[in-house]
């Protein structure tokens, strides 16, 4: 499930184990942490975790339906915390720094946070390159 | 296999975005609908060629045994967008940062025939196992 509450706002899941194991088929990362709650449990986990991965890819999702007249040119994420499956995550971007380029264009960095349950679970950047920015 | 105690080992892949492979990529992250063919392909499609036997046979002799592998911050930049049905070669280094954690680095640089149009960074860390 998603949804987008506001611009530069995306809220998705519950994140389901079937739609973790998509995931983990698709990118071909079959790491048991991911997958097998014995093994998570066993490592001190409470159970499987969502990868890093589809969290980031979260926010390409963000950026395409928000503003669709941008080319991303850099995508950062630091992952701070596990995301157990079940949970729900908010992302949210907001303008950091729009910078003017002599062709007209305007390079524009967004600092974007993912939450679950308030809690960071990952920080980053994302640089967009295109006609302007605003925030509506 | 390459020697997975020795800094700054180099790999040199070819790798493709095969429609089908980019589709359910996409599809599991939710950026179309099953069965639809994005008209881009994901940023972060990069990832899926690191599980490549080459990097991925490195990964274990590094990470495997007594440790977990953490994903601890991931990076891509791009020049030019990566296109549909096109191969691409990937020139990958890997590193071992030794410490408390221990840290991996893998970073890789996509060349087309005019040159790079983009780069992936990842940083891993290998946490004991208990202590996560």
């Amino acid at each position: 499930m998603t949804s987008a509450a506001a611009p530069g706002t995306l809220t998705v899941g519950p994140v389901e184990a079937a739609q973790v194991e998509r995931y983990a088929l698709a990118a071909r990362d079959h790491n048991p942490v991911h997958l097998d709650a014995a093994f998570a449990r066993r490592i001190g986990l409470e159970g499987p975790i969502v990868h890093g991965m589809f969290v980031m890819g979260q926010f390409e999702r963000l950026v395409r339906r928000w503003r669709t007249d941008q080319a991303v040119e850099n995508l950062s994420l630091r992952f701070t915390k596990p995301v157990p499956i079940g949970s729900t995550l908010t992302l949210q971007a907001r303008l950091a720094q729009a910078t003017p380029l002599e062709d007209g264009r305007i390079r524009t960095l967004l600092r974007v946070v993912a939450t679950v349950d308030r809690a960071v679970v990952a920080i980053g950047t994302v640089g967009l390159l295109g006609s302007g920015f605003d925030l509506t | 296999m390459a020697d997975p105690t020795s800094a700054g080992v180099r790999f040199r892949l070819e790798v493709a975005t095969a429609r089908a492979d980019v589709a359910a990529f996409a599809d599991a992250l939710g950026l179309v609908e099953p069965g639809e063919i994005p008209d881009d392909v994901p940023l972060t499609y990069p990832i899926r060629w690191l599980a490549d036997g080459a990097v991925r046979d490195w990964l274990v002799g590094v990470l495997g045994g007594e440790g977990l592998p953490v994903h601890e911050m991931q990076d891509f930049t791009y020049f030019a967008p990566l296109a549909l049905d096109r191969t691409y070669a990937l020139d990958v280094t890997c590193d071992v940062q030794e410490g408390d954690p221990p840290r991996v680095t893998i970073a890789a640089e996509i060349r087309d025939g005019d040159g790079v149009i983009g780069s992936a960074r990842s940083s891993i860390l290998k946490i004991r196992l208990g202590a996560a």
